[in-house]
């Protein structure tokens, strides 16, 4: 608990790359420390970054329906962004971006110790298939499909999700994200 | 404040063993020496490393530090430092800490070098050392490890490590070709009699193996599908690493 509140402290103060300038609020991360399942989506948009909480747009009331879906609520996961600073009209992160802020959720990723890794996301993807040295494939490819590490830390699984997002820009791609959380809940 | 003036073989044998696992990382300086805790990126090998301060020639550190931890944290590129180390000669080495600038200022003879320190906070934390009972133990001459290493490189990618009864054994098996090296108990140093095995990646152990090259014996604590954790020791038993290496499994 400490931990993730020193962590917090640090991105609340965090000037490492210049998204702090446009950002209202950073958007650390929500749900409780103990939990097996960790979501990553990319970055805060609009309104997470005026509240500090992740995914409680459009896209994080189709992440709640897809949760309830599966029979779970956000207080048993985890869910966190690459980014923690909103991009500026939600353009893409920067390398740069994203090399300043990654070790906050590779801290947050040690502190939690999820089994389970849901990447919501191409840039969520990227990463966390970078990070464990799986090889990156197209998302249309790898959704819903599980993949198992072994790590010094135990062994852990990677599920590729889409963004929740693509279902309010195309409703049928919400019949793939119930799917493929069926999928996860069985991990 | 830290000053120190060190053997420049220990130092780059010491070096070695670390860039075997990460090419960057946070070391702490403490009263008692330097120390690092760190994984690999995919997070499927981990060094810990102690070099004891009794290890060098001169070692004067005294902690600026206001949380009163008595120790001081630096980001280091391990590599590159390597680097520039394998091109001096034998002579000792002296290092100069300059927490302000954020540099180290290293002298080889007459080569001075200034190596400027990574943000720490840039750097992953130092990760948690898994709690793991191992239930038989190897001890090994380091060359004897090597040898079958180097021989299983030539046939696949994966490699079985393991102890039955009171035989230690290593083996690889490509598409074609099989390898089996197999030590008695008479053979090594030490063995637990056991029955266990798993099964490593040989990528990781092929750079762990050169980490450890400098090391006269390693001891090796396996496992049935285990992590394995090797512990050996340089610069006359004043440097302590010990590697963890997660087993392989099949991915679906």
């Amino acid at each position: 608990m400490i931990a993730m509140k020193e962590l917090e402290e640090e991105i609340k103060g965090c000037r490492r790359c210049d998204l702090w300038k446009t950002r209202t609020n950073p958007v650390v991360g929500e749900g409780t420390l103990s939990a097996r399942v960790m979501f990553i989506g990319e970055a805060p948009g609009y309104y997470e970054d005026l509240k500090g909480k992740p995914f409680i747009g459009k896209a994080g009331k189709v992440l709640d329906a897809l949760l309830e879906s599966v029979g779970w609520e956000r207080s048993e996961v985890y869910i966190a962004n690459v980014l923690k600073c909103r991009p500026p009209e939600n353009r893409n992160p920067t390398m740069a971006e994203l090399k300043s802020c990654t070790p906050y959720l590779d801290t947050q990723l040690a502190i939690i110790e999820p089994t389970v890794i849901a990447t919501l996301g191409n840039f969520s993807l990227g990463y966390i298939f970078d990070n464990f040295g799986l090889k990156k494939a197209k998302i249309s490819k790898i959704h819903g499909k599980v993949f198992k590490l072994s790590t010094v830390a135990g062994i852990k699984k990677v599920i590729p999700l889409y963004h929740p997002a693509v279902a309010t820009y195309n409703p049928g791609m919400k019949e793939t994200l119930i799917a493929d959380f069926k999928v996860l809940s069985t991990c | 404040m830290f000053e120190a003036k060190i053997d420049a073989t220990a130092l780059r044998e010491c070096l070695e063993t670390v860039t075997a696992i990460v090419d960057e990382g946070k070391l702490r300086i403490t009263d008692e020496g330097l120390k690092l805790r760190a994984v690999d990126p995919a997070n499927v090998s981990m060094i810990s490393f102690v070099l004891q301060s009794d290890a060098f020639d001169e070692f004067h550190f005294s902690c600026e530090s206001e949380e009163g931890d008595n120790e001081t944290e630096i980001g280091m590129d391990f590599v590159k430092l390597l680097g520039i180390l394998g091109i001096g000669g034998k002579e000792d080495i002296e290092l100069k800490l300059d927490e302000h600038a954020q540099k180290v200022y290293i002298r080889m003879g007459s080569l001075a070098y200034t190596h400027s320190l990574l943000d720490p906070a840039s750097l992953r934390k130092e990760p948690k050392v898994p709690e793991l009972e191992f239930p038989a133990q190897v001890i090994i001459e380091t060359e004897e490890f090597r040898r079958a290493i180097r021989a299983a490189e030539k046939i696949g990618d994966n490699i079985v490590l393991g102890v039955d009864g009171e035989e230690f054994f290593m083996e690889a098996e490509g598409e074609m070709d099989k390898l089996r090296l197999g030590l008695t108990k008479e053979q090594l140093i030490h063995l637990t009699p056991k029955t266990v095995s798993s099964l490593y990646s040989l990528e990781y152990i092929s750079a762990m193996s050169k980490g450890m090259s400098h090391a006269e014996n390693i001891t090796l604590n396996l496992g049935e599908k285990y992590p394995m954790q090797l512990d050996f020791e340089l610069a006359e038993g004043k440097a302590k690493i010990s590697y963890l290496l997660a087993p392989r499994i099949e991915s679906e």
